[in-house]
């Protein structure tokens, strides 16, 4: 097999990778340290799956590149991308079961076999939603509480934030063109 | 692998990128997952096929060997094109609806020093607002259907929940708050 088939079928079995040790990791936290926020838990895998992947690229590709020294670096280039893209894969599909309302919609729906619109919003209250945004923001690091006031903490997801409001005005979606703001006093 | 071919992934990846802001600005489609599979997975292949298929047929009538990509690399070129592909696919719901936990640090960004109260953060977020939305994002993708203002999940948005509940089962987590 040439190492080119090597490095996609190891980098196609890199998520399930992430899969094996997040599963471990989340049992662990959650019987041991519960107040631990998910999100970070999952970076954490896919990080420490670092290790085993260029372990098993350096034994079943690199090691059969010695006459050809000039690939090397593109080769280990090319495997830090794709498997931090496809990391990055992971934390989206997990975010997505763990924060969005779509998600959550489907599953109430799918218990209750049919609901009014009306009976969807009353699933959800204001309260929860903030409540539970506010304290996943404050767990990560980006936004603290200071005498009954939530401030900047971390700066990561707020250039996220930038990012993607910035990406959605570039593709025309009026949504972002006025997102809520507080009248500045 | 090469330089070369990490360049031709990327490249590839940025005139999908530039056709996607094209189609949007043009179009804002409402089913947006069908939108988006045509002009990332869709027309890329198909105009770089017929480049490819081009450029052999001109190198043929000139009977020279020309410049040939093999097979093997452009299966990597797919492969980490195809990576970014659905990196972008799964960020795209955070861009096109408003996000709440993104929406809240632009809110406190912009009353900083000063901070932002509960209260205040709760007056600007409508809740049945924010719902009703992600329901029409639900049937205009044929997740769910909508008769006579009930909804039930349809066949493919099954299909989507039974992906989520296994990922939480594996994780040993109960379903997600939303």
């Amino acid at each position: 097999m040439n190492s080119t088939a090597k490095i996609i079928i190891l980098l196609g079995v890199s998520p399930f990778l992430i899969l094996a040790i997040h599963a471990v990791a989340s049992r662990y936290f959650l019987r041991y340290r519960p107040k631990t926020s998910r999100q970070i838990i999952c970076v954490l895998c896919i990080l420490t799956g670092h290790i085993p992947m260029v372990l098993l690229l350096w034994h079943f590709v690199i090691a059969d590149m010695a006459s050809i020294q000039h690939k090397i670096l593109p080769t280990i280039f090319y495997a830090l991308i794709i498997y931090n893209t496809l990391g990055y894969c992971y934390f989206h599909i997990f975010n997505m079961s763990e924060t969005s309302r779509r998600v959550r919609i489907l599953y109430e729906l799918y218990r209750a076999g049919s609901l009014s619109a009306s009976d969807v919003a009353s699933l959800y209250d204001v309260q929860d939603i903030l409540s539970v945004r506010i304290d996943r923001l404050i767990s990560m690091g980006q936004i603290k509480q200071i005498d009954g006031r939530y401030v900047l903490d971390g700066r990561i997801l707020y250039y996220a934030a930038k990012l993607v409001a910035f990406w959605a005005y570039l593709i025309g979606l009026p949504m972002w063109s006025s997102p809520p703001s507080l009248d500045k006093d | 692998m090469t330089w070369s071919i990490i360049l031709t992934g990327f490249l590839i990846f940025l005139f999908s990128l530039c056709l996607h802001i094209i189609v949007w600005r043009l179009a804002n489609p409402k089913n947006y997952i069908l939108a988006l599979l045509l002009v990332f997975v869709v027309v890329p292949p198909m105009v770089i096929g017929a480049i490819e298929y081009m450029r052999h047929y001109l190198v043929i009538m000139a009977h020279s060997d020309g410049f040939r990509i093999t097979f093997t690399e452009w299966l990597s070129i797919f492969f980490m094109y195809f990576s970014f592909v659905g990196a972008y696919i799964l960020s795209y719901p955070a861009i096109q609806a408003i996000c709440p936990s993104l929406s809240i640090l632009l809110i406190i960004r912009d009353s900083m020093p000063r901070g932002t109260t509960y209260e205040e953060l709760k007056s600007l977020f409508d809740i049945k607002g924010l719902v009703n939305l992600r329901l029409k994002d639900l049937v205009d993708s044929r997740f769910a259907v909508e008769r006579d203002g009930c909804y039930t999940i349809a066949k493919h948005g099954k299909l989507v929940l039974k992906f989520f509940m296994f990922l939480r089962l594996l994780l040993g987590l109960p379903m997600g708050a939303g």
